[in-house]
């Protein structure tokens, strides 16, 4: 693997002009000097590999150092971060060459991400077109929530198979078209609403509980249901009017679109990137998955 | 009322006293005989409207939420390790599932129907900055080591400099961004915009807000500022801070401030009152403050601005305390009584009654009787005070209250705060699940859950959902309790939570319509109780609890002395279990002062209490398979209390 000297330093702007001094140079030189002095050793095997510490790179590690320190290093410091880099340079090298970044899931996970980014196209401009277009084919996402008017008779839980069929007497008379109103027994006093109007699903549940919202959500128009248990008692319920969330007007929700069509167009450049790579490789899986670990 | 809201009462009176008038004399001057009474009536038929339902002008159901909550744009929340932003924050309230800072998914049982991220005033967004490794931060000795213990993995111990020496005012100046910087700006706009982007009227709202954080010698008086307004009114002012010279610690100038923003935007503002408990005597001073007498100006000013309190929340319940209501056996509850917020200083006995909620209403109606006003006259809210972005309430889903709280296996036996010299020590397991704010508005948007705060229809929940309804009146009677929509009767008949209740007609002793329903996933309900409060003749202060509603109320009867047995428990410790079993799961009653003395001030307020369940210790045993350490408590009575009503002769 050939191992080419840094080019970065891509983030180095800020002193270049002061770094660009001879002085800079010459400390570099004996910087490298130095290291490739510390790392040989004397009478060791001699060197295989050279390390090239550029100037574009000494101008980035003095760049950063200021970014942190408000000054730029003294010599000693500008010393201290070269040889740094050296070592992570030796370090970087040998780990390669090991095959260290092989197995490593951090590794591997970061590079994806790398990839990844790579891939994303940024967020684009969308045009009032593309945003309506959007905005027709997700109405579903843009939506408010449905709204429902129901009604609603209680039947305290106190002796409970006494109260269900007590329950069950009550809504046979109801199916059989009395009125609320006229009933004999209209059922216990509650705190809970006894009908509520242009509720949403989040509001039944947080006055009713998850059991009733449900019960709610499956009942057809008209007929009354149940009886329905929950934590207060059991429930009798007639939907009168139900109404599905319709999609605003593009200027109400033109941030929330922006951010899904943006989002949208990201996903579909990452996915495409990786089906572009994916036709470079022929992928073979070794060995049945057992049903037990798929699913876990 | 605070001017601006004044202002829009008037300008709703002077509209309707204007309609009526203008339309007869405009019929009468385009040259048409004004028409007699009768052609009159049947031209604006006023029948009473058929439908119990239709166009019901009073709130039908409380919302709830959190109103302070950190994120990590509060330094100390930051520095604790809390990586969640406030958009965030607002995400999780509203229902999402977020990651949580230690790396695990959290969702809450059901979304919340509004919150207030509340970030510290003082060093907003500083947090962000350290980690970044920001100039400033970095060319700051101090900064740059705690920017290295954090990176270093001692976030919890850099976490602990940084408050310390936030509370002994020693932070370095040059690390502090205040206002009028660009890093503050920063902070404050993005703070705006994630609750402009997270509020969305009748579905969720989020309001913008700071905490303003009030703590010269740790004594804990911070204040959470709530913004009726959107970004166009609240970015026109950078937040108050308390470090001299560009703010103050003084709460006085706070409402400076407040009337301040009002006056230049025209929009609203109010404030609430940490939770006194930390505030070691000098939450709710009676004589003087900040080393002035206390006069009218402060009285009038707090009274104007501050008319909600917080009296539950992670760091403790402050509602009354067992040294202060001996006679009240559930009084000791979540208690943090050791000290002031850093335990630099221990509590002594003599500063708890300058701390308690209960207390202050006492000490509010003998006030009034010597200036005119009631600086304590406030409805009452619980919140979490979480510093994680999360605000996870529920025993069974405790997100606790810093980043290293969150669930783990150590949480159960670490300690959270200590200091050496006081031997002031707080474990992790004290931090209570609690609380929620619960507010009676007509519909969950800004302005209507604001406005009901205002006229302090509220009440806390120390976590669950409970709802309670309390009104308060001259003509209540047994039949409204036994009738279909209590509030319809409520409204019609009396004053709900929170209000003052009419001229006392002779010979009538005030009536209390007072109803509890269970949290639709929580536990069964023990018992509703009255708390009065009231002056005597002598102008000492005396308070008594009554037991009016009760589950299981057919084998369970108070014995000779009045006493109500307790309701028992179906905990199961080992197992985190209950069962609904006993209990009820509603309740409902009148109840008349069998004391009344129409010459006394008096407050009266309604504390619902729930049947045993278990406490998010005993979760956590259950799930990491922990042994708590000897006296953690495991098993609570949760419940929740309403804003009071008052009497004025």
């Amino acid at each position: 693997m050939a191992h080419r000297p840094d080019e970065g330093g891509g983030a180095a702007g800020v002193r270049r002009n002061l770094l660009r001094e001879p002085l800079v140079h010459f400390l570099a030189a004996g910087a490298l000097l130095f290291v490739l002095y510390a790392v040989v050793g004397e009478g060791g095997d001699a060197p295989e590999d050279s390390i090239t510490v550029s100037a574009a790179r000494v101008e980035a590690l003095a760049a950063g150092f200021e970014r942190a320190w408000a000054r730029p290093p003294t010599r000693a410091e500008l010393d201290e971060l070269i040889d740094e880099y050296v070592v992570e340079e030796i370090y970087y090298r040998e780990a390669l060459a090991a095959g260290l970044d092989r197995d490593d899931t951090v590794i591997r996970r970061r590079l994806r991400q790398k990839m990844e980014f790579l891939a994303d196209p940024g967020p684009a401009d969308a045009t009032d077109a593309e945003l309506e277009a959007h905005l027709a084919r997700h109405a579903e996402r843009f939506a408010g929530p449905g709204r429902t008017d129901f009604r609603h008779v209680f039947i305290a839980a106190d002796g409970d198979a006494a109260a269900e069929r007590r329950a069950a007497r009550l809504l046979a008379q109801l199916r059989s078209g009395q009125p609320v109103a006229s009933l004999a027994d209209p059922g216990d006093a509650t705190l809970l609403p006894s009908a509520m109007e242009g509720a949403t699903d989040r509001d039944i549940e947080s006055v009713f509980g998850g059991e009733v919202q449900a019960a709610i959500a499956g009942a057809p128009l008209g007929a009354w249901q149940g009886p329905v248990r929950s934590g207060y008692g059991w429930h009798l319920l007639q939907v009168t009017a139900r109404v599905a969330g319709t999609a605003p007007p593009l200027d109400l929700v033109r941030p929330q679109v922006l951010a899904d069509w943006q989002e949208e167009q990201r996903r579909a450049a990452v996915a495409a990137n990786v089906d572009q790579l994916r036709r470079r490789y022929r992928v073979t899986v070794e060995g049945a998955v057992a049903d037990g670990a798929a699913r876990r | 009322m605070p001017i601006a809201a004044l202002r829009r009462t008037l300008c709703a009176a002077v509209l309707a006293a204007t309609t009526g008038p203008a339309m007869a004399a405009g019929g009468a001057s385009a040259g048409l005989p004004a028409p007699d009474a009768d052609t009159a009536a049947r031209g604006h038929t006023q029948k009473p409207v058929y439908s119990p339902y239709a166009s019901r002008g009073y709130p039908t159901r409380p919302f709830f939420g959190d109103t302070h909550l950190h994120t990590s744009f509060s330094m100390d929340a930051g520095a604790f390790g809390a990586r969640l932003t406030p958009r965030d924050a607002y995400r999780f309230a509203r229902g999402n599932e977020v990651t949580a800072s230690s790396g695990q998914p959290v969702k809450l049982s059901r979304p919340l129907d509004f919150l207030v991220v509340a970030d510290h005033s003082d060093g907003m967004g500083f947090f962000p900055q350290v980690m970044a490794g920001g100039a400033a931060v970095m060319a700051d000795p101090q900064g740059r080591k705690w920017h290295d213990m954090i990176r270093g993995g001692q976030g919890a111990e850099a976490a602990i400099e940084i408050i310390r020496s936030f509370g002994a005012g020693s932070l370095p100046k040059d690390l502090v961004s205040v206002p009028g910087t660009a890093a503050y700006r920063d902070a404050w706009q993005a703070t705006i915009a994630a609750a402009e982007e997270a509020n969305q009227p009748g579905v969720f709202t989020a309001f913008i807000g700071y905490e303003w954080t009030s703590n010269t010698g740790a004594n804990n008086l911070h204040r959470n500022v709530i913004y009726r307004d959107g970004a166009d009114l609240a970015r026109q002012l950078e937040p108050l801070i308390t470090m001299k010279p560009w703010g103050s610690d003084n709460p006085a100038d706070l409402w400076k401030w407040m009337a301040g923003y009002e006056d230049k935007t025209g929009g609203n503002v109010l404030a609430i009152a940490h939770n006194g408990n930390l505030s070691n005597g000098l939450m709710f001073p009676t004589v003087e403050a900040f080393g002035r007498k206390l006069d009218r100006g402060y009285v009038e000013g707090r009274a104007r601005w501050e008319r909600l309190y917080e009296v539950t929340q992670t760091k403790g319940t402050g509602e009354a305390h067992p040294f202060l209501s001996p006679n009240d056996e559930f009084a000791g509850f979540e208690l943090w009584d050791k000290g002031n917020l850093d335990g630099s200083v221990a509590k002594t006995p003599d500063m708890l009654r300058y701390e308690y909620a209960r207390e202050a209403l006492k000490a509010g109606l003998v006030l009034e009787q010597k200036l005119g006003t009631n600086p304590y006259k406030f409805g009452l809210i619980g919140s979490s005070d979480a510093h994680n972005g999360l605000a996870a309430m529920e025993e069974d889903n405790f997100f606790g209250k810093t980043t290293p709280q969150e669930p783990s296996p150590e949480r159960l036996t670490k300690t959270f705060v200590a200091d050496m010299r006081t031997g002031v020590k707080i474990m992790d397991w004290e931090v209570g699940a609690s609380g929620y704010a619960a507010v009676w508005a007509t519909e969950n948007t800004r302005e209507a859950i604001f406005d009901a705060m205002e006229r302090r229809e509220t009440y806390a929940t120390t976590g669950p959902r409970i709802v309670v309804r309390f009104f308060g009146g001259w003509d209540f009677t047994d039949a409204d309790a036994g009738g279909r929509m209590p509030a319809s009767v409520g409204y019609s008949k009396g004053v709900p939570m929170g209000g003052d209740l009419r001229a006392a007609p002779p010979g009538k002793v005030p009536t209390f319509l007072v109803a509890a329903l269970k949290d639709p996933l929580g536990a069964n309900l023990d018992r509703i109780q009255v708390v009065k409060g009231w002056v005597d003749a002598k102008g000492g202060v005396n308070e008594k609890v009554y037991d009016v509603a009760w589950g299981d109320a057919d084998r369970r009867k108070p014995a000779a002395d009045g006493k109500l047995p307790p309701v028992g428990s179906t905990v199961d410790v080992a197992n985190a279990t209950w069962t609904n079993t006993i209990g009820d799961p509603e309740l409902i009653t009148v109840w008349q002062d069998p004391d009344f003395d129409p010459r006394q001030r008096a407050f009266y307020y309604a504390r619902v209490l729930e049947i045993p369940t278990p406490r998010w210790t005993a979760y956590d045993a259950k799930r990491f398979g922990i042994e708590p350490l000897a006296g953690t408590s495991m098993t609570l009575q949760e419940r929740a209390y309403t804003a009071p009503i008052w009497y004025t002769p």
